[in-house]
């Protein structure tokens, strides 16, 4: 059932990220761009993270509903492009995950750092 | 993809989850639900904006299949989880949660978008 519910987050997540809300928002300019990105990320992020929709259990490596959002995009655009675009970004996909990954490694430093000075 | 598009790439996906991991957890901390809300103004659009919509975005797009920074996000939190020593093998239900749904969701925005 935990994982049930955290399906439906997930799917929530990737279905109103990657519709065309969002750059509906978008065709008055970027500014309207960024109200509708925070009225709907702020919404799924209060039901998935802070009233837990999507069930991360104790101890284990937080799963944020980022993942099902990029997966969502990236599926979407496959079924109606094709393999011949997906191969053509594959490029990009790997630097963002790089970048991603740098990012994670850096920010368990910076933390770790902090925990044995508060220490102190 | 050029160098130069690929070090921005680079870049800007590792801005996002750094901010994220460094900033969010304070703010809820310190407002509760509110702070989620300014953690999503402040972080997630202030990122979008670098990294998908401004003028010259960051993320270069170098194919037709939308490559969203969240993929970085989603990667970046999870690493540094990890090498907190949380358990992987507890998050493996979730993740497959995640898949499935990013799956479900990418099928059903096709139907929509088709």
């Amino acid at each position: 059932m935990k994982n049930v519910k955290s399906f439906i987050g997930f799917a929530f997540a990737g279905i109103f990220v990657m519709s065309s809300v969002w750059s509906t928002f978008g065709e008055y300019g970027i500014f309207f761009s960024f109200i509708g990105g925070t009225i709907i990320i702020t919404s799924l992020w209060y039901l998935n993270h802070y009233w837990d929709l999507i069930h991360n259990h104790e101890n284990a490596a937080f799963v944020d509903m980022a993942m099902a959002i990029g997966i969502a995009g990236i599926v979407r655009d496959f079924l109606l492009k094709g393999t011949h675009e997906l191969v053509l970004s594959l490029p990009t996909l790997f630097f963002v995950l790089l970048g991603g990954t740098l990012a994670g490694v850096t920010a368990y430093f910076i933390e770790k750092y902090d925990q044995k000075e508060a220490k102190k | 993809m050029t160098i130069a598009q690929a070090i921005t790439t680079t870049v800007g996906a590792f801005i996002f989850p750094l901010l994220v991991r460094l900033m969010w957890g304070k703010m809820v901390d310190e407002w509760k639900a509110f702070g989620g809300l300014a953690a999503i103004i402040l972080i997630v659009m202030l990122s979008w904006s670098l990294n998908h919509g401004a003028a010259v975005p960051f993320i270069y797009q170098s194919g037709g299949i939308w490559i969203d920074q969240a993929n970085a996000v989603a990667i970046g939190v999870f690493i540094t989880t990890l090498m907190h020593r949380q358990s992987l093998k507890k998050s493996l239900p979730t993740i497959a949660s995640a898949v499935l749904a990013g799956i479900f969701s990418g099928c059903i925005l096709f139907l929509l978008f088709q």
